[in-house]
């Protein structure tokens, strides 16, 4: 071979050496595909299907987590599922996890785990939970605890939960709606004291740790905790150093006053609280007005009519009668004319009767005598009622709603036993006056004169008859066996209603049987048939038998012949 | 198993003397020795093959044989010493069940029945038979908590290797479970050979047997004679037989005669229907209280509704005398043709005033009568409800009636003719009325109470006998009486209606040991209305304050939500935290318990509709249906206003709106009782004439709060709260006397003998009453009894609360035992003998308490608490005593203090 072709050729082998290796570097230097392990693919699925269970704002970073997890901690995840629902509980909370701690995927597992329907007691959950340390941050435990606060609940395990939430509310991170669901809980558990341990801590934390609308919640929640446990005496005393400890020329706080009247009445001791409510009401530009200023005053503020309310109240209560009497006057001079009949016990007792005249004058502007007179009875003042009502009726001789005030008024003075005679009275007045009849048939049924209720409710009007009383003459007639008058009466009840009872019917058709006028009974008793609904086989019978009705004397006559 | 394969029978031959000299070898290899005497004395028998049986019937039985597979609580019975036998059909399983797949699993050789594709025949001689009787129905029964077994082969024929396999059977059951009883079935052939594997025999048909069509029929006499020489054989070997006769349930004379048959025999009887789903025809006889009122119309016929049951005479006039009598009212509406009941399960029918029948209906309801008065049912006309001729011509010609039965029309004069006034009330006027006057005369043989004499304007006279009583039953028919009130003393005429012979034990709701039953409930209404005492406290306050906190009788306080939470019109908010504080402080009080008075005080109660009333803007609730007005406010009071302890026990429905049927079994299912804020009873129903003074209502102290209001309101109540505490009565919750109001509804009677009676009840109602002339509980043979004592000529029963009561009377005079007379509260006695009784009491008050059956002018010598203390009884062996509010006393009746010092 020449040097030329040995030269060539060992050129070519260079070449496919090089290319060869080319070829198998670029081969070599190629990634192979990575191995796929269905095992975690599983894992990864069920992990994230089971993850919908948790809050939905842990979802999504959980989700994102598992996204990225690598092989090595998805096989643990993969181990832990296997695991019972202690072990696992107890390996997302104190021991070695699956996963390195804090993560959302680690919170959000503890979540599902808490709420799947195997989950361990939530007595040992809520212990694992709390033991958790730094592997659950500090809010998410909180909403962990509160989770398991409401299965207790829910369970009527009252003290548990109660136990849960105070666990949440020692929590540097707790917030006040947990100290909120805390008392919630010691609520339904009958356990108040618990709540209000943690209220009270919240109360004198220092630095505060409330903000100023919330520090009021808590102070009305203090004071409600400290009732619902019957610890009246003490609500009394915590409201009342309150007021103590305002300075002389504070306003007092609506809110601290309301609390106070709340705890100081149920401990009995709203007594105590007369004074603050008098300087509550100084502070009022309405206090500085005279009796005859109230009384043409246009505007009132709310408040100060409420507390002025309050205060006669608490001052009559306690038979403090000089101050009860003076906010009674203003009362009355404001309008509020429930407090007349009081005023008027009051006012006659300690001699300011002349005053209470005056009061009474005053109102007499923007209240009509009747009205008056019908606070003082509704007051429970019939007597001073009766007088004030009897000087209007002597101008007023024709007042018929006065005469039957008096009327009523006469009848609470001398007794139930001298009602009919009262009501025979004003009837003498007022002849027509239906509701007079009525109450006066009334009491002579109650009385066992059945014959005078029945003409006194005959007298009535047909017009002005209403159902009941219908019923109750055909009642009366029936039981005196007066047919003309118990027809009538089932009559008027039949023709009343465009759809008569079917019962109504059949009444009127006994009583026509008996009536002595059988010819207009009987054209009745069709009229009343006629309303029944057509084409049953009683409105049939019922229209035969109305027929046959009316031939009866002639049967009569015949058979006896 | 079909159960009624159970009763017809092949004629067997005995078995050879070979195989029952084989039996007693086999036996007495495996030293089993004689075992009849180990079976209780069984008084009564019970047998029921239904899977659901009825639980009070169970209670009234000592022994009960039921299918294995019954649902059923067996401990209540076992508390009462009662037993409950399983029936295992060993010769038959059915397809698909787990005794096939489990005789499957042993290849247990088996056929198909001849009668039946999905039942297979099992043949006992395979060795297979006895392991799989085990597993598949012995041990299943006996985990189940049965007291024995009864081992049947069902219609099956036995063979003497199937026989020979029985007692192989028992032999094994025997020494499985030696503590549980067994007995073989009679049809099964056996005789003397099983004396010493069973306790008894079980004789189902006897002398009958299911016949066609599932009625009783005769067994042959053949069979019968068989059966009954089988019975004399085993008794003599002291084997105790049990046997089951078949009846008709509506011949109440065949099931006293098969009852006898049997009792004669020596057996222990039970009669019931061939179908053995646990109809009790006797021996013992469940007494019906079922009245049956039939009234109102068909909607067809007249063109408008029915009108509802207490719109009728009878359940304004007529209810609370019959209810006192012991009667239970089933109302029904004559809707439809076939608008009578298919069978007679009751004690008497009225036919109410406001009946309106078809002709037809007229017809049928005539020709029904006779079946009525064939089976002796007291029938009440309170009306003529037959205005069809021919329907009238049929009734009358069944009663026996006179006269035309129409209206006499426009009669001009009326006088009374006729006259019982020892059923009329007293000191009332007796008045003839013209009003639905009819031309009516009572039977030749009858009783007129009140019999009047009409004119008409033609000179004619007429007849009506407005009241009387007959042969089948009476008339009362007044078209006045809801006008007027009634002439005739109810409760004396009805109970003569009923018959003399219906002295049965009625549970009574009036009375509690011995005293008439108080309690007291306040309805929410002025809550929160200030009153007008001095500084205007709320009524709830003044209630509080100067009622409740001075009284010791238990009240009942309702609460309405949406005024406490101040949710009503024209309420503040900050009205809810005074409101809810009164609320909680009343609630804290001993002597109250809490029940709701609803939500919001609805109009109406009808379910599936938005009923709340009117709320304001503040309202926070989305419900306003009957369950968040009676569940919703339960649960509110109980969280937010009770204290630790106690619980919303009653449901006092608002005055304003009738409870519906929906709102009241809606209570029911949740447990709570519930009862109207009023009286249930109209006034012109008032007894206040009776001759006999009876007591037919308990003394109830309803108030509201609005009834404190002014100063005189709060002294009429503050006067009748003292007179309640003053007068002899035996305070009990509101709840509590809901409860034993809905318990006595439910409460069965059985005759068990001419004075031995047997009642089955929950036990919340604790009072039976009978008349005086029946005679005094036999104490030492009387169960669950306490007590009694007489009260205007009634015998009053204090039963001690258990499910079965047991009540022997004699008109001797009974033998001296200890025994309660009357006590102000709930006694719990631990013992009660001849001579001493141990008891507990727990009351607010010191306890009052009443005993007799002493020596006469005998002692007592008692432990109150552990202290010693002596009491005296007087010249009739009573003792008067008066112990601490909680107390556990033991007494003991000792000897006249001279005779002691003597002795």
């Amino acid at each position: 071979m020449s040097r030329s072709s040995r030269q060539a050729s060992l050129l070519i082998f260079s070449y496919t050496m090089l290319a060869v290796a080319w070829g198998w570097r670029l081969l070599a230097n190629d990634p192979a595909a990575p191995k796929e392990n269905p095992l975690l693919d599983t894992t990864r699925t069920a992990i994230a299907s089971c993850l919908a269970h948790a809050p939905k704002h842990l979802q999504q970073p959980a989700v994102f987590q598992l996204a990225m997890l690598p092989d090595r901690e998805l096989e643990a995840l993969h181990t832990w599922q296997k695991a019972a629902p202690v072990q696992r509980l107890r390996q997302l909370t104190v021991q070695q996890g699956p996963l390195h701690t804090p993560c959302p995927l680690n919170t959000a597992l503890l979540f599902v785990e808490l709420t799947r329907t195997d989950a361990p007691l939530i007595d040992d959950s809520r212990l694992l939970v709390s033991a958790s340390g730094d592997r659950i941050e500090e809010p998410y435990k909180i909403e962990a605890l509160e989770l398991l606060a409401s299965q207790a609940t829910a369970a009527n395990e009252g003290t548990l939960a109660v136990e849960i939430h105070e666990r949440a509310c020692d929590s540097p991170a707790a917030t006040w709606q947990n100290v909120l669901n805390l008392s919630e809980a010691a609520r339904i558990a009958r356990r108040p004291a618990a709540a209000l341990r943690v209220v009270n801590e919240w109360l004198g934390a220092t630095p505060p740790r409330l903000n100023d609308a919330d520090r009021e919640a808590a102070l009305d929640l203090q004071i409600t905790l400290l009732l619902e446990g019957t610890r009246y005496a003490e609500a009394s005393r915590v409201a009342l150093d309150s007021l103590r400890a305002l300075k002389p020329a504070d306003v007092i706080p609506p809110r601290l006053m309301q609390r106070a009247l709340h705890a100081t009445r149920a401990a009995g001791e709203s007594a105590e609280l007369l004074p603050w409510i008098e300087r509550q009401l100084r502070t009022c530009p309405d206090h500085q007005r005279t009796l005859k200023e109230l009384a043409s005053a246009t505007a009132i503020d709310p408040e100060y009519r409420r507390w002025l309310n309050e205060g006669a109240s608490i001052a009559d209560l306690n038979h403090l009668t000089s101050i009860a009497c003076e906010l009674y006057f203003r009362l009355a001079a404001i309008g509020e004319t429930h407090v007349l009949a009081r005023l008027h016990a009051l006012a006659t007792q300690i001699g300011r009767g002349k005053e209470l005249t005056e009061v009474l004058a005053s109102l007499h502007g923007r209240f009509s005598t009747l009205q008056l007179a019908q606070a003082l009875t509704d007051g429970d003042a019939p007597a001073a009622a009766r007088t004030l009502l009897a000087t209007h009726l002597q101008s007023s001789p024709d007042d018929r709603a006065g005469w039957r005030l008096l009327t009523l008024l006469d009848i609470m003075l001398r007794g139930e036993s001298s009602a009919p005679m009262l009501w025979e009275g004003f009837l003498k007045r007022f002849p027509d006056d239906v509701p007079a009849l009525q109450h006066l048939a009334r009491l002579q049924v109650s009385a066992a004169q059945p014959s005078q209720a029945l003409r006194t409710l005959q007298s009535i009007p047909s017009a002005q008859l209403d159902e009941a009383t219908m019923r109750l003459i055909a009642a009366l007639a029936i039981q005196l066996d007066d047919i003309p008058a118990a027809h009538r009466a089932q009559q008027l009840l039949v023709q009343s209603s465009p759809h008569p009872a079917v019962s109504d019917v059949l009444a009127l058709a006994t009583t026509t049987l008996q009536h002595p006028e059988g010819g207009a009974a009987q054209t009745a008793l069709t009229n009343a048939i006629a309303k029944l609904p057509a084409g049953t086989a009683l409105h049939q019978s019922l229209t035969a038998l109305s027929s046959i009705s009316e031939a009866t004397p002639f049967n009569t006559a015949a058979k006896s012949e | 198993m079909p159960p009624a394969s159970l009763t017809s029978r092949f004629t067997r031959s005995s078995s050879s003397l070979l195989s029952k000299l084989q039996i007693v070898a086999l036996l007495g290899l495996m030293g089993i020795s004689g075992i009849a005497s180990d079976l209780p004395t069984y008084r009564s028998l019970f047998v029921d093959q239904s899977l659901r049986p009825d639980a009070r019937s169970l209670a009234a039985f000592d022994l009960s044989i039921l299918n294995p597979k019954a649902e059923l609580d067996m401990e209540p019975g076992h508390a009462l010493g009662n037993n409950y036998f399983a029936l295992l059909d060993v010769a038959h399983f059915r397809t698909g069940t787990r005794a096939a797949m489990q005789s499957a699993a042993r290849q247990l050789s088996s056929k198909p029945s001849a009668s039946d594709q999905q039942t297979r025949v099992i043949d006992p001689t395979d060795p297979q038979w006895v392991p799989w009787v085990i597993e598949a129905l012995a041990d299943p029964a006996a985990k189940k908590g049965f007291d024995g077994f009864v081992l049947s082969f069902g219609a099956e024929a036995t063979t003497p290797a199937a026989r020979t396999a029985v007692l192989s059977l028992a032999a094994t059951l025997r020494q499985r479970y030696p503590d549980k009883h067994l007995l073989l079935d009679l049809s099964l052939g056996l005789g003397v050979e099983a004396v010493h594997v069973a306790n008894g025999f079980l004789a189902l048909g006897v002398y009958t047997r299911e016949g066609r069509n599932g009625v009783a029929d005769w067994t042959p006499i053949v069979e019968t004679q068989r059966l009954t020489r089988l019975i004399r054989t085993v008794q003599m070997q002291g084997l105790h037989v049990f046997a089951v006769e078949y009846a008709s349930a509506d011949d109440r004379t065949a099931c006293r005669e098969a009852a006898q048959r049997l009792t004669s025999l020596g057996a222990v009887p039970f009669v019931t229907t061939p179908a053995l789903n646990g109809v009790n025809l006797g021996p013992l006889e469940e007494v019906s209280r079922r009245v049956l009122v039939l009234h109102g119309w068909d909607e067809k016929h007249v063109g408008e509704k029915s009108s509802d049951a207490a719109a009728t005479l009878t359940s304004r006039l007529l209810r609370q005398s019959l209810e006192w009598l012991g009667c239970e009212l089933d109302f029904r509406a004559a809707t439809g043709t076939s608008f009578l009941p298919a069978d007679h399960d009751f004690a008497a029918v009225i036919l109410d005033s406001t009946l309106v029948l078809s002709a037809e209906q007229q017809t049928t309801l005539a020709a029904w009568l006779p079946s009525l008065r064939a089976r002796k049912i007291p029938l009440l006309l309170t009306s003529m409800p037959w205005t069809d001729n021919a329907a009238r011509h049929l009734a009358l010609q069944h009663l026996g009636l006179g006269g035309s039965a129409q209206p006499a029309a426009r009669l001009v004069k009326t006088n009374v003719v006729a006259m019982d006034s020892s059923l009329l009330r007293v000191n009332t006027k007796i008045t003839s009325r013209s009003l639905g006057f009819l031309d009516l005369t009572a039977p030749a043989d009858s009783h007129i109470v009140l019999g009047l004499y009409g004119q008409d304007a033609m000179g004619s006279g007429h007849r009506f006998d407005q009241a009387f009583l007959t042969s089948w039953g009476g008339a009362w028919i007044d078209p006045a009486a809801q006008a007027a009130s009634s002439q005739l003393d109810l409760p004396a005429f009805l109970a003569q209606w009923l018959g003399a012979d219906r002295s049965l034990p009625v549970p009574d709701t009036t009375t509690r040991t011995g005293r008439r039953v108080f309690y007291s409930h306040i309805d929410s209404t002025g809550f929160s209305t200030p009153s007008t005492l001095p500084g205007f406290p709320l009524c709830s306050e003044v209630m509080r304050d100067r009622i409740l906190g001075r009284n010791l009788l238990p009240v009942t306080v309702s609460v309405c939500e949406a005024e406490m939470r101040a949710w009503l019109p024209g309420q503040k908010s900050g009205e809810a935290a005074r409101l809810e504080h009164v609320a909680r402080s009343l609630f804290e009080m001993l002597q109250v318990q809490a029940a709701s008075n609803s939500f919001s005080r609805p109009t109406q109660w009808t379910a599936g509709i938005d009923i709340s009333g009117r709320l304001n803007d503040r309202a926070k609730t989305t419900r306003h249906d009957m369950e968040r007005e009676i569940a919703g406010s339960m649960s509110y009071i109980h969280r937010r206003l009770l204290p630790l302890g106690k619980e919303v026990s009653l449901m006092l429905w608002p005055a304003n709106a009738a409870p519906s049927a929906e709102a009241l079994s809606y209570c029911r299912a949740m447990n709570v009782e519930s009862l109207p804020a009023t009286s249930s009873f109209d006034p012109i129903s008032s007894p206040s004439g009776s001759r006999t003074p009876l007591r037919l209502e308990p003394l109830a102290l309803r108030c509201s709060f609005t009834d404190v209001r002014t100063a005189a309101g709060l002294a009429s109540l503050e006067k009748t709260f003292a007179a309640c505490s003053e007068q002899p009565l035996h305070t009990m919750t509101t709840a509590a006397y809901a409860a034993s109001v809905r318990d006595a509804r439910h409460t069965r009677v059985l005759r068990a003998a001419a004075d031995h009676w047997i009642i089955l009840n929950a036990g919340d109602c604790r009072t039976l009453r009978l008349p005086i002339t029946v005679g005094l509980p036999d104490m030492a043979r009387c169960q669950g009894v306490s007590g009694y004592n007489v009260h205007q000529g009634q015998l009053y029963i204090h039963t001690m609360g258990s499910a079965r009561t047991e009540l022997v009377l004699t008109k001797n005079k009974p033998s001296q035992h200890i025994h309660l007379v009357e006590c102000s509260t709930a006694v719990s006695f631990f013992e009660l003998t001849t001579g001493r009784a141990t008891f507990q009491v727990s009351d607010l008050r010191p306890v009052e308490i009443v005993l007799g059956g002493f020596e006469p002018r005998g002692q007592c010598a008692y432990l109150e608490n552990g202290r010693p203390y002596t009491a005296n009884a007087d010249a009739q062996g009573i003792v008067h005593l008066e112990v601490a509010c909680s107390s556990t006393v033991s007494l003991q009746s000792l000897p006249p203090a001279a005779h002691a010092a003597m002795r």
